[in-house]
């Protein structure tokens, strides 16, 4: 039963079928070969995957993104950071993650943190001297902190489907993230040489800050609201949409009412991809806990009583492989009910965040990351330029991966302060 | 009769993405009302957490209809993209048509359910919405999924160019004497990417 689903699926994932297809596929095959039940049952179950409201912060977070990519609040972002740091040796590229960074805080997205911050930095980096391939492996990976930066598309996802409080994990993904930030900025310190650029006047400083400063906000509305109880994940995301709309089209004027239904309309084509995947990927989860799956897998992958550390190498290392071949979405839906007896006893906040880590890792880490692919359609490069210098980054995303299963209180320190964990 | 599917196709695509981009605002000014009336006038909207529901329900498969006519779902191209360009049609071909098939049987799993709900009077617990409502859009979407593969399909059976979605060509389909001399450009032009 087992070489028949995973075999359906790598067949068709394999052939190119679109990723709704290997899923429901797998499913069909193995309740038609081996059950009884009615394949309706697969219908419903698709439909308990998009039913909870906690999964609305989806669409609005991605809606703000929207907003604001088609704005200029990254704009202002940019200049701030770069008026700062941009002339320090090793300032561009620092600014680059920076930049990245703050966008995460205000957009969750990795793929719109890329076209954001992305297309402006690289032009710049390449003009200072900048090798083309230091410049984009940079861009690919620094926007990975968009999804351990709360908020997270990611976690909202792992956390309605195990159960966990997206709130919660939110708070969690700030350590991870700042650390990540520390070490790509002493990586780009190292390799960087001084940039020739003028020092920014305190004047100009000032006057970037300023603009900036309504961009900030984001983050104290979406963190200070969650952290402070005032705001769940859901609000957070509709506050934000209200924010951004308030920014870009009655302050900074860069987004028109008729731009609207054109920004809604590609929020809506995002949203159909993720949910989509959510829902046949349920009906999937719900085939798998069915035939007992995870019984048969997890003994021999994991032996008797495994260690907490064990457990912990084991998920990500499967979260890590799974992320480089599709896209994160599938893997949350896919290995959440095969570990979910197995990870009983670990912190639920920490699990969570170690997967998300993974998922960010995974997205920039050849063959599939999908943000190698957004980077190749918006910077027009070829494959093989576009990964060629991945490989330190990743190396560097690893060494957090490691730290974070060793000290924990990277992920959930945040959270234990404020007395939520 | 081509200009009625012309007509019709346009009539379509025009269904599909002001259901996308209403469905998108709709939700949006309900969550933003919802919040504002809990935390101004510490009250609920009732009905806010069903509508947004069915809004998700009509963005999630209105918009997987969608995405199949533009070629947008997420796929692992590791195969087709070391084909050539003959290759890579006949792989589309055959992609696209058992995507159809498998799409209309679930759109036929839909109508089942639908009828399973109708039959049942099912309701939904505050505005007393018939649950088949909600269930419609899911036989609605496959359906127009189905199609748009299955045009997809015939397309390329029928056309010399290679179409990746209903309403997508692929440009990067280069004939042998450009296949030497690649263009970075135009070959990433459509990146089976990524939502």
């Amino acid at each position: 039963m087992l070489a028949l689903m995973i075999g359906t699926m790598f067949l068709l994932l394999f052939l190119g079928f679109p990723m709704m297809i290997p899923l429901i596929g797998g499913a069909l095959v193995v309740s038609t070969t081996y059950f009884s039940f009615s394949p309706v049952n697969l219908v419903q179950q698709a439909f308990s995957g998009i039913a909870p409201v906690a999964l609305t912060a989806v669409p609005m977070f991605i809606f703000a993104a929207d907003l604001m990519t088609r704005g200029e609040v990254a704009d202002r972002l940019l200049n701030f950071v770069m008026s700062w740091v941009g002339h320090k040796r090793g300032g561009l590229p620092v600014a680059t993650t920076a930049a990245c960074t703050l966008f995460g805080a205000v957009s969750g997205s990795t793929q719109a943190t890329v076209i954001a911050i992305g297309g402006p930095m690289r032009t710049r980096m390449l003009s200072a001297g900048y090798s083309d391939s230091f410049t984009t492996a940079l861009v690919i990976n620094a926007s990975e902190i968009a999804l351990l930066i709360p908020p997270s598309i990611a976690m909202i996802v792992y956390g309605v489907v195990n159960g966990v409080s997206v709130g919660e994990l939110f708070i969690a993904g700030v350590g991870p993230g700042v650390l990540i930030f520390a070490m790509f900025s002493a990586y780009c310190w190292y390799v960087s040489h001084n940039p020739n650029l003028e020092k920014a006047s305190l004047k100009d400083r000032l006057v970037a800050t300023k603009k900036a400063l309504l961009a900030f906000s984001f983050p104290v509305i979406i963190f200070g609201g969650i952290y402070s109880g005032k705001f769940s994940p859901t609000e957070a995301a509709a506050v934000s949409v209200l924010y951004a709309l308030i920014l870009e089209m009655f302050i900074y004027k860069s987004v028109k009412w008729s731009d609207l239904p054109k920004i809604a309309q590609s929020t809506g084509e995002v949203t159909a991809i993720v949910f989509i995947l959510v829902a046949v990927g349920q009906s999937f989860s719900w085939v798998i806990s069915f035939a007992q799956i995870p019984q048969m897998i997890l003994p021999s992958v994991l032996g008797e009583a495994p260690s907490e550390i064990w457990v912990l190498c084991v998920i990500t290392m499967a979260y890590f492989l799974g992320c480089m071949f599709v896209d994160p979405i599938v893997v949350i839906m896919v290995m959440s009910p095969i570990f979910k007896s197995a990870i009983v006893g670990i912190h639920p906040i920490f699990v969570g965040t170690l997967v998300t880590l993974q998922c960010a890792i995974g997205s920039g880490t050849p063959p599939f990351g999908c943000n190698i692919f957004t980077a190749m359609a918006v910077f027009k490069q070829r494959y093989v330029d576009t990964i060629s210098g991945t490989l330190p980054f990743i190396i560097l995303l690893l060494i957090a991966t490691i730290l974070l299963i060793k000290f924990p209180i990277i992920a959930l320190g945040l959270g234990q302060l404020a007395g939520m964990m | 009769m081509r200009n009625l599917i012309f007509l019709l196709d346009r009539s379509l695509l025009k269904f599909e993405q002001l259901s996308l981009a209403w469905g998108i605002i709709a939700m949006a000014i309900l969550t933003i009302a919802n919040v504002l009336s809990r935390n101004i006038l510490s009250q609920s909207i009732f009905f806010a957490e069903e509508i947004t529901q069915l809004l998700i329900i009509i963005v999630t498969f209105i918009g997987t209809s969608y995405a199949a006519r533009m070629a947008s779902h997420i796929r692992m191209s590791l195969l087709y993209d070391t084909l050539g360009p003959k290759g890579k049609k006949v792989m589309t071909i055959l992609v696209s048509a058992c995507s159809a098939a498998l799409m209309f049987y679930l759109a036929y799993l839909s109508y089942g359910y639908t009828a399973k709900l109708y039959m049942r009077e099912s309701v939904s617990p505050a505005l007393r919405l018939p649950r088949y409502l909600f269930s419609m859009w899911a036989v609605a979407g496959f359906s127009l999924t189905g199609l748009h593969y299955a045009i997809t399909s015939w397309k390329n059976i029928v056309s010399d160019q290679l179409y990746l979605g209903s309403s997508v060509i692929e440009t990067t389909i280069q004939s042998p004497e450009q296949e030497k001399q690649p263009d970075p450009v135009t070959e990433t032009a459509y990146p089976q990417a990524q939502e």
